[in-house]
């Protein structure tokens, strides 16, 4: 297990104008782990998320301040482009977004097409990015059908599979089950499992149980404030803080 | 107060699962009090009525077992919770083998051949004692989430294994220099290990109960090569 963490996060705060949402969260997210962020609505923990790759700033008068450190080097330095910034740090959304238009193959390769080009080998990148997302038995026989021909479930991992396509370091997935059922959220979780072992994950959840089942550790904020972050399995038997104890048994006061 | 669940059919439940538990351990008490007291005096009606109450314990049990099921199916617990839950399914089989020890200390009273005295009940006495007493502890434990009462009730089980060496020696000798009967004897020495047994029981479900208050896993603990850790930070 690799004790340099991917992610390092110190005293980062997050603001919307002149309402903080994120106090001085300190936190070190493990590479290839997959790490899960849980907490009430209205806790920050989609604003955190948006902040680990830069999509925070993109709400007019949001501001970031504290550092975030992807392998050592500071995302928010004056040198850093957003954009590439981006690659490497993908995103997947609560609902799956597919370009309506584009086809299946030319979903998977959005985020080429739309930073820099397209290589000779794209039958090869989107037969290897829908394998990964463990889409591509499903569709290969219909790679030219528009991407919001699929049920909801292979759109998430249609959208999954765009978001490996350029070959980020970091997947951040913000609710990525909670438009799908069950069948569908199976699937997803079972990817989320198996991506892990490649990448480094963050997931956001409402659903407790889903973090219990896909992370290898767990954060609990609340008010915008990191309460406890450990191992999953330990969170989730012993936490260390009856703020995290309360919430996880469904005490909310 | 502690905070309450948000869905008070959960915490309902809860409640109840203790209620029900607290209901075991009144009767199993009972049973052991019953046992002595047959023992003692030779009262074949009680011993008889003490033995049939072992029924009462067994539906317990099962019952019980078969609630702890439906909680978590449909609450998928965690954390005190969970431990509370998973102590209680271990609480319930250690009630019943203590139940069972009591039923069978009775047998041993009502089994006894027609004319044979109760000679020797007083022999059990200490060991008896100190096994009623580790008991205590662990059913106060559970009662009052008394952890520091659990740890004593788990030292006290030295004394038993003590008391009942000592008895198992006193009864060899005592046979051997033809004082005791071998058949009272061995029956002496039966009950004397029953009483034992119940004490281990007891010392079970004083680690299931720290277990669900504290998360420390202290069983085995010194033979284990690397003990499970479960510290908790109460801040």
């Amino acid at each position: 297990m690799s004790s340099t963490p991917k992610l390092s996060i110190s005293e980062m705060d997050a603001s919307y104008g002149d309402h903080q949402v994120l106090h001085s969260i300190d936190m070190q997210i493990p590479a290839q782990q997959v790490t899960a962020l849980i907490g009430p609505s209205g806790c920050g923990k989609s604003t955190y998320l948006r902040c680990l790759n830069r999509m925070h700033e993109l709400t007019t008068s949001a501001t970031v301040n504290g550092t975030v450190e992807l392998d050592g080097a500071d995302i928010y330095h004056d040198d850093i482009d957003p954009v590439l910034l981006r690659r490497r740090i993908g995103m997947v959304f609560q609902k799956p977004a597919p370009f309506p238009t584009w086809s299946i193959a030319d979903n998977v390769l959005a985020g080429m097409k739309l930073t820099g080009g397209v290589p000779d080998n794209a039958d090869e990148i989107v037969e290897k990015a829908l394998k990964g997302a463990a889409l591509w038995d499903e569709v290969k026989d219909k790679l030219d059908k528009p991407g919001t021909s699929l049920s909801g479930g292979q759109q998430q991992r249609l959208c999954i599979a765009r978001a490996i396509t350029v070959e980020p370091d970091v997947l951040l997935m913000d609710e990525p089950c909670s438009a799908i059922d069950p069948v569908a959220t199976a699937r997803v979780e079972n990817l989320i499992h198996e991506l892990g072992e490649n990448y480094t994950i963050v997931v956001v959840t409402h659903n407790m149980q889903q973090a219990a089942r896909i992370s290898d550790k767990t954060a609990f904020l609340m008010m915008g404030e990191l309460v406890e972050f450990d191992d999953t399995s330990k969170l989730f038997s012993n936490p260390a803080k009856q703020q995290t104890e309360d919430y996880i048994t469904g005490k909310f006061g | 107060m502690a905070p309450q669940h948000t869905v008070q059919a959960y915490q309902a439940e809860l409640q109840e699962l203790r209620d029900r538990l607290e209901t075991m351990t009144d009767v199993v008490y009972e049973m052991i009090a019953n046992a002595r007291e047959a023992l003692t005096t030779g009262d074949m009606e009680l011993a008889e009525r003490t033995v049939q109450t072992d029924h009462q314990v067994n539906q317990q049990e099962v019952e019980i077992d078969r609630f702890c099921l439906e909680i978590l199916v449909r609450r998928q617990s965690v954390a005190g919770d969970l431990r509370f839950i998973l102590a209680a399914m271990k609480m319930v089989t250690q009630l019943e083998r203590i139940g069972d020890q009591a039923a069978s200390i009775c047998h041993e009273v009502t089994d006894r051949p027609p004319g044979l005295q109760p000679t020797g009940a007083d022999l059990v006495d200490d060991v008896a004692e100190a096994a009623k007493s580790v008991v205590d502890d662990a059913i106060t434990a559970f009662l009052d989430e008394d952890v520091d009462r659990a740890f004593e009730a788990i030292d006290a089980d030295d004394e038993v294994n003590e008391e009942y060496e000592r008895v198992s020696r006193q009864v060899l000798s005592q046979m051997g220099d033809g004082e005791l009967a071998v058949e009272t004897g061995i029956s002496i020495q039966s009950i004397a290990k029953r009483f034992e047994r119940m004490a281990d029981c007891a010392t079970n479900i004083a680690e299931a109960i720290i277990f669900a208050l504290d998360a420390q896993d202290i069983r085995h603990r010194d033979k284990l090569a690397s003990p499970p850790t479960g510290d908790r930070d109460h801040s």
